[in-house]
């Protein structure tokens, strides 16, 4: 006797919905993409020799104020205006620094050049060149805060980036809030002595 | 006692049982499972006719916004001032001729715990009745992009590319019309964005802006701004 049609198409619609219910636990047990894909993290104090894929990077100094000036504009912030000069020499293609990304202490607050800037150009491997990054945030976030920098502009995965500890303190963030003078951005400049 | 029918002679009379009127379409309907399934959807759409079927739900009145209130909409908590036009607002605009620059004063903060982007910025707050909407260098505004502004520092006229959090901006969104005469009031509109999983990047984003508060504001002329005696700009 033939077994009636729905009773199969029945056992079908069972073992569609167990390989989906399989497929779903075998995907919930493979790493998310987002991990699987994370920059690898280099880290580093102000002052240290990163080494990066793409080259090196040396953060030289470090700068705070309410108000930056730009060779053409200034720049009011409700917060403060940070300025990181670093040196970066590309290893095997030409480039800079194009990825800069300020975190707080906790590491869950970021912020991007937004409307200050990254004054690096790119320079042949093996020649310097030191550049600028403005960046404003809050004043209170400022303190314990890193500062990221890498090759990439956005896409970050699979690459490395320098997790550079700014060595921000409270007294620091409170004398760049009383200052009445202002942050010149340097220009860039290719073929700095690194010291 | 009665046969089964195997046997020869006569067989008996008995009345035939009568099928019920039900029995041939629930065969019919048994048949196919599928069609068990159409019925239900069937039934689910008469039951929810009485409530409006499908018929389009009226909109919720948009909460109004007063000047100077902080309205939420994800990412970004807003608050707009006055709105006024003028040929140069100010130093960093270059002079309009044959229009005017419609400025919106406010300020603005992210919620958000990353920079979000001038695109997301630029959804958030749209006008709704500007005529003759034009870019950046006086072409007329597609209609993909009509209402949306360009966003800039109100303290330095610097123009806004990305904002990180917790940072409250002073903001004028300014918007470029062709319009001889332009209305007495102007009407915007405030949107919200839905923090989601894009299903083409696959990247959690600030998708799917809708209008989560209107604000209703008299438009005034401001006189253009003139640089002063030995001022290049």
């Amino acid at each position: 006797m033939r077994a009636p049609d729905w009773s199969a198409k029945l056992g079908v619609g069972v073992l569609v919905i167990a390989a989906l219910g399989i497929g779903r636990l075998v995907g919930d047990e493979l790493p998310d993409v987002s991990d699987s894909s994370a920059p690898f993290l280099r880290h580093a104090a102000v002052a240290e020799e990163v080494e990066l894929r793409a080259g090196t990077v040396r953060v030289s100094s470090v700068e705070m104020a309410p108000l930056a000036m730009s060779s053409t504009e200034g720049y009011l912030t409700p917060g403060l205006w940070l300025l990181v000069t670093f040196d970066y020499t590309p290893r095997e293609q030409p480039g800079t620094i194009r990825h800069t990304r300020l975190h707080d202490a906790e590491g869950t607050r970021s912020w991007d050049q937004g409307r200050g800037r990254i004054t690096c150009t790119p320079t042949p491997p093996g020649l310097p060149s030191r550049c600028a990054a403005l960046i404003e945030a809050p004043a209170e976030a400022l303190v314990g805060s890193t500062l990221q920098l890498g090759a990439n502009l956005w896409d970050i995965r699979y690459d490395d980036l320098a997790v550079i500890d700014l060595g921000i303190t409270e007294q620091d963030v409170t004398a760049a809030q009383e200052r009445e003078d202002w942050i010149e951005v340097p220009r860039p400049t290719v073929g700095v002595r690194r010291g | 006692m009665w046969g089964r029918g195997t046997g020869s002679g006569p067989q008996p009379r008995y009345a035939k049982p009568r099928p019920s009127p039900w029995s041939q379409p629930v065969q019919w309907l048994l048949k196919e499972p599928v069609r068990v399934g159409y019925l239900l959807a069937a039934l689910a759409l008469a039951l929810s006719w009485p409530f409006g079927g499908w018929r389009s739900a009226a909109p919720e009145a948009l909460p109004v916004g007063e000047p100077g209130t902080v309205l939420s909409a994800a990412p970004y908590e807003l608050s707009v001032e006055r709105v006024f036009h003028s040929e140069r607002p100010g130093s960093g605009f270059l002079e309009m001729e044959d229009g005017s620059y419609v400025v919106l004063l406010g300020t603005l903060r992210s919620t958000h715990t990353e920079p979000t982007s001038i695109s997301i910025m630029r959804e958030a707050i749209q006008v709704d009745d500007l005529p003759r909407q034009l870019d950046g260098i006086g072409r007329p505004v597609s209609q993909v992009f009509a209402g949306r502004p360009e966003i800039y520092s109100a303290e330095d006229q610097t123009p806004m590319t990305s904002i990180g959090p917790d940072l409250e901006h002073p903001v004028a969104w300014v918007w470029r019309t062709g319009a001889r005469e332009l209305p007495d009031t102007l009407h915007f509109t405030i949107h919200a964005h839905t923090w989601r999983e894009s299903s083409l990047e696959f990247d959690m984003q600030w998708l799917d802006p809708a209008p989560a508060a209107t604000v209703e504001l008299p438009l005034t002329y401001q006189e253009p701004w003139r640089p002063e005696e030995g001022d290049q700009r």
